[in-house]
């Protein structure tokens, strides 16, 4: 079954060059997802009631993805293809980002941009699965070098506006962006 | 599902029952062309072919062309999310063919689920025997993905849009509304069908109150 969910999947054409972000995701069943991912959600978040699971493509990029509703916050939990943790993203808002870090991300922004507007943001925890499934369990985001900040904005320079997704680390300083790619709007506008 | 089944009825059924209407297919390929990063050409033909017209409460059938539009826009990328247009439209039809400039901003606005498209429009008509008419227009547009949770490509989508078009001419003015009802899909290569229909009213509370109910059969190609 697995093999025919898979092969009834299809890649899109994405240039690596470009860095363009174009996400698919496909509803799939529990029994289509690694053991391993599936114990992970049941231990960090103490056996959820709901959990939805997802095959996603990013960017030719394969994995799986888990979204739950914890403590009123949407959480999605991403695994690469053999179960093994990528990443948990929560949505924060821009006011419950430290005023330190903010001040940081605002630095880049404003050094990068002439002008920017910021649309959706991400609290991502990453790194060893032992202290990111403690950190959950506890609450605590505080140990070093788990936390980055995922900020989608749309950044305006001398000849172009586009959509970026920018990532920031537990300070703010800048990681890396990639272009975000939104499926044309022409039956939208015409 | 069900929900669009009965409105797509509602709407099929609903003329019977009306004085002034008519209907037919309304075939409407567009194409795009992306100068570069801001700039983008746009062109269209919606063209539309009278079927049936519906008289004392009897269906009578006859094929007629109503009329065929030819328009083109010069669109400019403001941010990634509005955008604005210049555009003039050329109307085959009888007695006399009909000049258009149109004026439009844009703005799609995403969500989780689906996504809305606001497309604000000023339009003035011009022919050799009617007064100019200039008209003001909204229209809200949603793409709501009937598979999975978001929109993708080689995946359907419901679309729905309704839009009121207020009018003036030689001192009078008008209202008319049109809703549009359809299946769409994405192709591979971000092209675009749509299949559904197009009911559009005008003339409220007076005698001659229309209805106008088309099969509208969509296609867009983006180069």
């Amino acid at each position: 079954m697995k093999t025919i969910y898979i092969f009834g999947l299809s890649l899109l054409s994405i240039s690596l060059f470009a860095q363009k972000k174009a996400e698919k995701e496909y509803r799939i069943s529990v029994d289509l997802v690694p053991e391993s991912a599936v114990l992970f959600i049941k231990s960090a978040y103490a056996s959820p009631e709901k959990v939805k699971w997802y095959y996603e493509e990013t960017s030719g990029k394969k994995s799986y993805e888990a979204k739950i509703t914890h403590k009123e916050k949407s959480h999605s939990i991403e695994f690469d293809t053999s179960g093994r943790l990528e990443d948990i993203e929560m949505k924060i808002e821009w006011d419950q980002i430290p005023i330190n870090i903010k001040k940081n991300i605002e630095e880049y922004l404003i050094a990068n941009y002439q002008k920017y507007e910021i649309q959706r943001m991400q609290m991502q925890l990453s790194g060893n699965e032992e202290i990111v499934r403690k950190s959950m369990l506890e609450e605590n985001y505080s140990y070093p070098g788990i936390i980055r900040y995922e900020i989608e904005y749309s950044g305006k320079k001398q000849n172009s506006h586009e959509l970026w997704e920018g990532v920031f680390n537990e300070s703010g300083r800048f990681i890396e962006k990639r272009e975000v790619e939104l499926l044309p709007t022409q039956n939208l506008n015409y | 599902m069900r929900l669009l089944l009965i409105s797509i009825l509602s709407v099929l059924i609903f003329p019977v029952y009306a004085q002034n209407n008519y209907g037919g297919l309304f075939p409407a390929p567009g194409i795009s062309y992306s100068l570069n990063e801001n700039w983008q050409l746009i062109g269209k033909i919606e063209s539309m072919h009278t079927l049936y017209s519906i008289e004392e409460d009897e269906i009578i059938w006859n094929y007629e062309h109503y009329r065929t539009d030819f328009q083109g826009f010069i669109s400019r990328k403001i941010n990634p999310f509005w955008k604005a247009a210049l555009g003039y439209q050329l109307r085959i039809t009888d007695p006399e063919n009909e000049h258009r400039a149109l004026q439009q901003l844009s703005y799609v606005q995403r969500f989780s689920r689906f996504r809305l498209g606001h497309r604000f429009r000023a339009d003035q008509t011009f022919s050799s025997i009617d007064a100019p008419e200039y008209r003001g227009r909204y229209r809200l547009a949603s793409q709501i993905p009937i598979k999975g949770i978001s929109l993708n490509n080689r995946e359907p989508y419901l679309a729905i849009s309704d839009e009121a078009l207020f009018s003036l001419q030689s001192g009078s003015t008008g209202f008319e509304n049109r809703l549009v009802i359809a299946i769409g899909y994405y192709f591979e290569n971000n092209n675009k069908m749509e299949v559904g229909i197009d009911y559009r009213t005008d003339k409220f509370f007076t005698e001659d109150f229309r209805q106008r109910t088309w099969l509208k059969i969509g296609y867009s190609i983006n180069l």
